[in-house]
């Protein structure tokens, strides 16, 4: 075959297999779902001053340049994501993850072929973990 | 100087990433100090996505960070070591339809050294530095040379808040190009025709000296980035030409994270030792990438207008196709047509990629360019096949 014919190949092949990836939704989030023992959790903390401030220090160093400042995902290392953070300003949405599905997704990150979301166990403690639930409930309030 | 056994050297360093990278994201420097994983600013090593471009456009800070880790914490150390591998095939045929013997071999072809991090409790300096050692052949005898690459400080923050990135002033030496289209980010290991034939897209580090800097708009929907500044070309083997520092501007925007448009404007002058033997050459582009699903598309066009001689346009689109996080597949087809040529030369590019890890991936690429007319300086047919292997700690 002539290197035009092979050069007209490629074309074509790749206008045939672009049509229908390209037509393809963006992919989608399959969040896990935490065990049975994590869901049943309460967070043991309550939302005092202090605790609040502690939160916030870790949020910035650890959640915002993801989550965003004001909570609601858009940071700017989202930008590119084909499937963003959650935003935790949605309270109807909030409502719907109990504090142990938040504290096991930062324990444990979250789908790794579909977000960013890695794992915190080992640079976080449990306790920090959950005060991060804390803050992040302040956001739909 | 004994030639690395490429396969042996190969399947050591297969194995020491293997052990030493436990966890499935093992990161280089960048991802270390801001704990991410690669993809979280690569589409796929080194393609930057937007988070990428914005947090280098931002002097290798993202917009959240108030605080940066000291560069001197071994955990946080901003030192990254790429090393390549390389087999190649080469079938090539000179401008009478000469066939040239097939050529092939193994070679370690590059081992490069990168260092880089945002100094001071601000961020407020940023540093970058590339050293390479590569393998060459020169009559018959392997020997290894090792070149400085990109290298420059960049000063953040003239103007505009902290950690804003809108004004910055950077110095040093780079290859001028767009923010989105650039050899150095190219998933597809071929150059482009352009920076041979036109002197963009990055043609080699250049010393250089340019403000530059990111805007956002419309609720960060759409992001300005812009660098106007003075390069000065060397003329490798003409040390008669006396070259200066000639003005460059780039501007590109991108909106809703997803799509880019860019402008390219570069100038060069030499003269020679007799000052009625000068040369200036104007260089102008306009290119844009569109990401589509798991695909990105890229259309450029490029000209070069010479003072004295002919001028040259550049035509290039490139598809690639991101398989989810483990398979990229690319073509690019670029053609480069000279005023007064019997043929244009073009070049065709497939490549295959996988990533056995994020920062460890294979690429088997295939080459067809045609230069019958000698516009790119190879006067041949060439079919060539690149299997490239490559390591990032």
């Amino acid at each position: 075959m002539s290197a035009t014919g092979v050069r007209w190949l490629a074309v074509a092949a790749i206008s045939m297999a672009w049509a229908p990836a390209s037509l393809m939704a963006d992919a989608k989030r399959t969040t896990p779902t935490a065990p049975a023992q994590y869901l049943a959790l309460r967070n043991p903390l309550e939302p005092d001053a202090q605790v609040l401030l502690e939160a916030k220090a870790l949020y910035a160093r650890e959640c915002r340049k993801c989550h965003g400042a004001d909570g609601k995902g858009r940071g700017t290392a989202t930008r590119g994501m084909k499937v963003k953070p959650r935003d935790y300003t949605d309270s109807a949405l909030m409502a719907t993850l109990p504090d142990g599905q938040l504290f096991w997704i930062i324990l444990n990150g979250s789908d790794a072929q579909t977000t960013e979301m890695s794992a915190y166990e080992g640079k976080l403690s449990e306790m920090d973990i959950w005060k991060l639930v804390l803050l992040i409930r302040e956001f739909g309030r | 100087m004994r030639r690395i056994s490429a396969p042996i050297a190969l399947l050591g360093l297969l194995a020491t990433a293997m052990t030493w990278s436990p966890v499935v994201n093992a990161i280089p420097a960048f991802a270390r100090q801001v704990d991410k994983a690669c993809s979280t600013c690569h589409e796929a090593i080194p393609r930057l996505n937007e988070a990428g471009r914005t947090y280098r456009a931002n002097g290798y800070r993202f917009l959240e960070d108030t605080r940066w880790p000291e560069a001197w914490k071994l955990s946080t150390l901003p030192f990254s070591v790429e090393v390549e591998l390389e087999a190649f095939w080469n079938k090539d045929t000179d401008s009478e339809g000469v066939s040239a013997p097939t050529v092939s071999d193994t070679k370690v072809e590059e081992i490069e050294l990168l260092a880089a991090t945002a100094l001071g409790e601000n961020g407020k300096v940023s540093v970058f530095g590339s050293l390479a050692v590569l393998q060459e052949e020169e009559n018959g005898e392997t020997h290894y040379v090792s070149e400085l690459g990109t290298a420059f400080i960049q000063i953040n923050d003239l103007l505009g808040g902290t950690g804003r990135g809108r004004f910055n002033l950077r110095a040093g030496q780079w290859g001028v190009a767009l923010p989105f289209l650039a050899d150095d980010q190219s998933i597809i290991a071929n150059n482009y025709l352009a920076q041979s034939a036109l002197g963009v897209l990055g043609d080699g580090a250049q010393r250089s000296v340019e403000f530059n800097g990111q805007l956002f708009s419309n609720g960060d929907a759409v992001v300005h980035r812009y660098a106007a500044g003075a390069s000065r070309t060397e003329f490798a083997g003409e040390p008669d030409r006396i070259s200066k520092y000639d003005p460059y501007f780039t501007y590109a925007v991108n909106w809703l994270e997803r799509y880019n448009l860019g402008l390219i404007y570069r100038a060069t002058h030499a003269e020679g030792l007799n000052s009625t033997d000068s040369q200036s050459i104007e260089r102008y582009g306009i290119a844009g990438a569109a990401d589509i699903g798991p695909t990105t598309l890229t259309l450029g066009y490029f000209r070069a207008d010479p003072e004295i001689g002919l001028s040259s346009d550049d035509v290039l689109g490139e598809l690639l196709w991101f398989a989810g996080r483990k398979a990229v597949f690319g073509a690019r087809y670029e053609r480069v047509s000279r005023d007064g040529a019997a043929d244009d030369a073009t070049a065709v590019s497939l490549t295959a990629r996988y990533n056995v890890l994020q920062n460890a991936f294979g690429v088997l690429e295939y080459r067809m360019r045609d230069d019958t007319s000698n516009i790119v300086g190879s006067s041949d047919e060439q079919r060539r096949w690149r299997l490239i292997l490559t390591l990032l700690f």
